[in-house]
């Protein structure tokens, strides 16, 4: 009990909760603002959490990326563009609700399903994790690279439409991942003479310039920018709201459920457990003819859905340091950066740690509740901020947080030279979320991939003896076979019929 | 299938042709066949065959789908530009100058790029890089560079 106990004297600080209060209110900005993701919100407080003590650091990760996975319904609802893309699934069923004068009811909805699914996430993560851990203090070098090797294949077969790319993108953040000295040889990699890069690439900068510079890039190069869909006043959006909960109990449970199961999975984050939510709530609805019409049965469930994404995704991050989106791999760069380096020891050497980043998920989500309605209370004023002004100051925060790493111009170098990058990846169809799986699971990868072998003397077959190894082994072998097998397939009917 | 696909895929290639070739001369740990080039090796040999596959893919589309890429939307490029050069005037001009001369200019550059008008791309560049300061400089103790100016706080 004593660990709880200080967990709370940890959370309930004036200092702590100040910062909980702040970022929820700048998760809600940025989330608000179309074409600012989560993960730029998260990858702009970094260098900002670089100050703080690791709970308050931590805490404004959760707090503003859950409001800002919220807040992106808002201009989804208002000018059919979500505000990230964790909302994309259900913007156009949002915005016909507006278009329809029922703007509270799309807000509404989009607010009090993502305050349920994201208790329920939390709830799952505070139950699962620690058991997962228990599970974990037993795992060797084998289960570790194995599930590292999980992780990048779901990254690349969930996570894009086109898997090679995928891959590509994955390869690609290895190779970033392989710079410096960190190998097993201790012989510095890549490092052309610069004495900046024998550490590595710099995360945190990396990050920032992959989301952050490169969606300002974005921005500079668009020509359509979007215009307010509805200009009339709406009702409470409250209204409603328990009848809505009473009509789409599975909804509920099944949109939060299938989040917190994506959300876990490496690679895989909010945005496609809400598409994939929506698809199964057309699938199984009475109504299938409804949506796209301005119905709310999938904002509800898709809803719930990327909210609890975000507590599911937390899960691997904690009890085995594999992140379960781009998010939480940014978060796990700062809990290395804090010396709280996840994995299962953190549940036995520091527990109430552990148990402080849950109090924070709860405060986040019922903070939700009435920071959300004061964000929609006051979004026709947030929506009118003009981008060409508020994109040079993001770029300024850009510039001064990659400094403020390390103090040096290198990190800004470094920024600029990834967003470039990404920009041109996204550009070109490659995803950006394996790339940053690379980079962070890299080394830990090469150093289980090396400490298994040479445990097994080079026989590879040692990877699959262990049971829990054998069956992570098998099932990333049998993923691999199927895809490679389905292109072969189509590749020869397109052969034939072509 | 988009066409630009075979010349990604050829760079792709090629950087891991390059990997490979460079990584070859990374020593081992003493007394084991592994060492610094074996991951390096392994995405290398990844690389080349991803960017061979997406080269044959798309020759292979180009063969069977006659108008397979899609109208590519409007867009500018200049402003980008803009952007990009902000950034690296500060790189270069940071340090010698200070960043309260450089950071406004900067984010006025940046501003002009996004079609802001003199007067607000002046004010706000001057209120933002202000502020910024403050909240860096001040709150969080990085030492962002003086430069010319005198130290103020």
């Amino acid at each position: 009990m004593d660990p709880i106990i200080t967990a709370f004297g940890l959370v309930f600080q004036p200092y702590v909760l100040l910062v909980i209060l702040l970022s929820a209110l700048f998760g809600l900005f940025v989330g608000a603002i179309p074409g600012l993701t989560a993960t730029m919100a998260t990858a702009l407080l970094v260098p900002v959490t670089f100050f703080m003590a690791p709970i308050p650091a931590v805490a404004a990760i959760v707090t503003a990326t859950a409001m800002a996975i919220f807040s992106g319904d808002i201009p989804s609802a208002l000018l059919r563009m979500p505000g990230t893309p964790a909302s994309a699934a259900y913007t156009d069923e949002a915005y016909l609700l507006t278009r329809q004068g029922k703007a509270e009811i799309a807000l509404g909805s989009g607010l009090v399903f993502s305050v349920l699914g994201g208790i329920f996430g939390t709830l799952v993560l505070i139950v699962a994790a620690p058991m997962l851990a228990e599970v974990a203090l037993k795992f060797s070098s084998y289960e570790y690279f194995w599930l590292v090797m999980l992780g990048f294949t779901c990254a690349i077969f969930i996570a894009g439409t086109d898997p090679l790319k995928g891959c590509v993108s994955l390869l690609l953040g290895l190779l970033v991942s392989v710079v410096g000295l960190e190998n097993p040889a201790a012989h510095p990699r890549y490092t052309f003479g610069n004495a900046d890069l024998l550490g590595g690439i710099p995360l945190i900068p990396l990050m920032i310039g992959m989301f952050a510079i490169s969606e300002v890039l974005r921005y500079a190069t668009t020509v359509v920018r979007p215009v307010l869909g509805t200009d009339k006043p709406f009702g409470s959006v409250f209204t409603g709201m328990w009848g809505l909960i009473k009509k789409y109990p599975v909804q509920l449970l099944r949109g939060s459920a299938l989040g917190t199961l994506v959300g876990a999975l490496p690679g895989a984050g909010a945005d496609i457990a809400a598409w994939m939510s929506y698809g199964m709530s057309k699938r199984f609805s009475k109504e299938p003819e409804k949506f796209g019409t301005g119905h709310v049965e999938g904002i509800v469930e898709s809803g719930a859905a990327n909210n609890s994404a975000l507590g599911g995704a937390w899960i691997p991050a904690l009890v085995f340091g594999i992140p379960g989106d781009s998010i939480t791999a940014i978060a796990i760069g700062v809990l290395y950066m804090k010396n709280l380096n996840p994995g299962p020891t953190l549940f036995v050497d520091n527990p109430q740690n552990i148990y402080a980043v849950f109090i924070v998920f709860i405060l986040a989500q019922l903070l939700m509740l009435p920071l959300g309605w004061l964000a929609i209370k006051v979004a026709k004023h947030l929506l009118r901020i003009p981008g060409e002004i508020l994109m040079p100051i993001i770029l300024l925060f850009c510039v001064v947080g990659s400094f403020a790493i390390n103090n040096t111009l290198f990190g800004v170098v470094v920024m600029v030279v990834a967003g470039v990058f990404a920009f041109f990846m996204e550009r070109w169809g490659f995803p950006v979320a394996p790339t940053i799986l690379g980079v962070v699971l890299g080394t830990m990868l090469e150093e289980h991939f090396f400490s298994s072998l040479i445990k097994a003397d080079g026989r590879l077959l040692a990877f699959f003896e262990r049971p829990i190894a054998g069956v992570l082994g098998v099932a990333t072998v049998a993923i691999w076979a199927w895809w490679i097998a389905k292109s072969l397939k189509s590749t020869s009917n397109r052969t034939v019929h072509g | 299938m988009r066409s630009i696909d075979r010349w990604t895929g050829a760079g792709v290639a090629a950087l891991g042709a390059s990997v490979y070739f460079s990584s070859r001369g990374f020593p081992n740990v003493p007394g084991q066949k592994l060492g610094a080039s074996t991951l390096p090796s392994i995405v290398a040999a990844g690389l080349f065959l991803c960017g061979l596959l997406l080269v044959l893919r798309s020759l292979r589309s180009a063969r069977y789908d006659a108008a397979s890429d899609a109208a590519p939307e409007a867009e500018q490029i200049a402003p980008a530009f803009g952007i990009l050069g902000s950034i690296v005037l500060y790189l270069v001009a940071s340090d010698g100058l200070g960043y309260l001369i450089v950071a406004p200019v900067c984010m006025a550059i940046a501003m002009r790029a996004l079609k802001v008008g003199w007067k607000g791309a002046i004010g706000w560049s001057i209120v933002a890089s202000l502020a910024v300061h403050l909240a860096f400089y001040k709150l969080l103790k990085v030492p962002l560079p003086w430069g010319i100016v005198p130290v103020l706080y």
